[in-house]
């Protein structure tokens, strides 16, 4: 009888071993897009959008990586200075750029190079910045931390001031198991803030989505003469084919040659990385400097603005028909469709916000 | 016992569902090896601030002088190359620290070998490999902070800076920041993979004896290894079509000087 006893209780104990292993495994190998509290809701793929290209097995998101990533975002302790921080040139409200600024200013008010590019569906990113130089978002924060102009400082003088903080330590610590702070955790909190940065519920996503969304009949027009004329580069549902094009701008500065800089391939001069189109309306100024103010502006440079070079886009300078000529009907169906691209909930959502 | 089973079953398909991505263990037995670095110019030894004559009637001076040695291979006479663990097999070789010219190998596999065959620089799957596999001398915010480029990401493989003079006696600046690894969107490759002969017969890797090869790299063949150079036509030479001519020069510079063996 107390052998049975002994057995049943046995059994019990082995059920819960398995339980316990099979949960391990379970959360061990977690599919990321499955959402990790109630409140926190973990990277996800919009069901519109295709799966993610950044490196999740090395850096998977979790709601203290991301807490951490968040405040290092918006802590001016990465710079030399203390004062310039990731948003203080990418701010939510535009979209994670820097509204009203062709160029931003960093430390000691030096202006930056290009224009500030948005933080925005970057775990579908293929390369980043301007000219894409950098090929995983991994490889980018080093960027503006090391810039003379940007913040001015070295990642081993952030981990020093990180470790001496009173709070990073244990938010470290609560993110990645140690307190230990190094170079490769910070990137790796900061990159899991920045994937975070999930836009997909403009009106174009749930109309895409059949969320009960409908264009209006130039809102439609509009997504027509886009499929026909933009979208070769301005890749659905990115917006962006993460190639790099010479759209046919006015060469301001000869010496400032692009994506040449990067392949040293002449064929490259001119050419800057495609930017999503979503959000556009709070991203102004447009273009790699920051030029054009409107999107008005944008779209009557694509209908007759185009100059004549060697490596401007084919699809712009037919040598029949240079730029797109739309009419002024068109340009107002192509703006009306460009609004449906402004996800109102990105830049007010409270998880991303400073304050 | 079936949940027992069960247990041990999950337990294994945990195991293996993350298993560590470690190399496997070595197998053979292995023996260890010291290479020494000697940066030289000609038959002197290397000393910064010391200046220094070139075929154009040039002089120079040296003030910095670093590189990457990696992916380091042991070649028998029967053609068959015994390769180093590779994660431990990368070194930064500085001129300024004496112990960065010691490079202590990972075991290597005992036999008897004729050659070695080492890559000036950064092989292109470690410069676009994810942070946790780029440690130690490939560290950006350590050792390799200054071995980096940010903006068109990849190491720089060889960084020598100092002051040259030209013909008519101006005094300016040199900067050879040399990298590239042909995978960036752009086709420029400075890898050099180079061969150097161990002598005239064959050195022995065993489990009782630890071996020292001493090298030595003549970093005047910079200028002119394969091609002559006039520092004053390009005194700054980083990312650049004519980073190719400085690559293919100091990929001259490396030769065998010596071996030694010492009973453990």
């Amino acid at each position: 009888m107390r052998n049975q006893e002994f057995q049943k209780t046995m059994s019990i104990s082995f059920k819960y071993v398995t339980l316990f292993v099979l949960m391990i495994i379970l959360t061990s190998c977690k599919d990321i897009s499955e959402p990790i509290t109630d409140t926190f809701p973990g990277f996800y793929t919009p069901a519109n959008f295709p799966q993610p290209s950044y490196a999740f097995a090395s850096n998977p998101v979790t709601k203290d990586g991301f807490a951490l990533g968040k405040k290092l975002f918006y802590d001016g302790i990465l710079s030399r200075t203390g004062l310039i921080s990731c948003g203080t040139c990418h701010l939510q409200n535009s979209s994670f750029t820097q509204m009203g600024h062709a160029k931003s200013h960093g430390v000691d008010d030096g202006e930056t190079e290009y224009n500030a590019p948005p933080v925005i569906n970057l775990a579908w990113n293929q390369a980043f910045m301007w000219e894409g130089g950098v090929l995983q978002l991994d490889d980018f924060p080093v960027n503006p931390i090391t810039s003379h102009i940007e913040m001015d400082e070295t990642l081993a003088n952030v981990v020093k001031k990180l470790a001496a903080h009173p709070q990073y330590p244990s938010l470290f610590k609560a993110a990645f198991g140690t307190d230990e702070i190094t170079a490769e955790r910070m990137i790796k909190a900061l990159s899991q803030f920045q994937v975070m940065c999930i836009s997909a519920d403009s009106k174009y996503d749930k109309v895409k989505r059949s969320e009960g969304a409908q264009f209006t009949s130039d809102e439609q027009a509009g997504y027509t003469l886009f499929k026909a004329h933009c979208a070769s580069c301005h890749t659905e549902p990115l917006f962006t084919d993460s190639k790099f094009h010479n759209n046919g701008i006015v060469i301001m500065d000869l010496k400032e040659l692009g994506r040449q800089n990067i392949t040293l391939n002449p064929n490259d001069a001119y050419k800057f990385k495609t930017p999503s189109l979503r959000n556009a309306i709070w991203t102004s100024p447009y273009m790699h400097d920051g030029r054009f103010e409107t999107l008005e502006q944008v779209i009557n440079h694509y209908s007759n603005g185009i100059i004549d070079h060697p490596t401007v886009d084919t699809s712009l300078n037919n040598p029949i028909k240079r730029g797109l000529q739309f009419s002024d009907t068109q340009k107002k169906q192509l703006l009306t469709f460009l609004n449906t691209l402004s996800d109102t909930s990105f830049i007010r959502r409270r998880l991303l916000s400073e304050f | 016992m079936k949940h027992t089973l069960l247990s041990i079953f999950c337990l294994c398909l945990f195991l293996a569902s993350c298993a560590n991505d470690n190399v496997s263990p070595i197998t053979k037995k292995g023996g260890s090896v010291i290479i020494n670095i000697d940066n030289v110019i000609g038959n002197q030894n290397l000393k910064y601030d010391t200046s220094y004559s070139i075929a154009s009637g040039e002089k120079y001076t040296i003030k910095k002088l670093k590189y990457y040695i990696s992916n380091i291979q042991f070649m028998k006479s029967d053609g068959s190359v015994t390769t180093l663990q590779q994660d431990s097999s990368y070194f930064l070789v500085d001129e300024s620290n004496s112990a960065s010219m010691i490079l202590s190998l990972p075991q290597v596999e005992i036999g008897k070998y004729l050659a070695i065959r080492l890559v000036i620089g950064v092989d292109s799957a470690k410069s676009m490999a994810p942070l946790e596999k780029r440690q130690g001398v490939l560290d950006m915010s350590g050792l390799g902070q200054d071995m980096y480029w940010t903006w068109n990401q990849g190491y720089i493989f060889f960084k020598m800076e100092g002051i040259y003079t030209d013909f008519s006696s101006k005094n300016d600046d040199y900067t050879y920041h040399i990298g590239g690894f042909g995978n960036n969107g752009s086709s420029l490759n400075n890898i050099k993979v180079i061969t150097i002969p161990l002598g005239s017969t064959e050195c022995e890797v065993s489990e009782d004896k630890k071996l020292t090869i001493n090298l030595i790299a003549d970093i005047s063949k910079v200028f002119n290894g394969k091609k002559e150079i006039t520092i004053v036509d390009h005194p700054i030479i980083t990312f650049s079509p004519f980073s190719t001519d400085i690559a293919d020069n100091y990929s001259a510079m490396m030769s065998f000087s010596s071996l030694q063996y010492t009973i453990k």
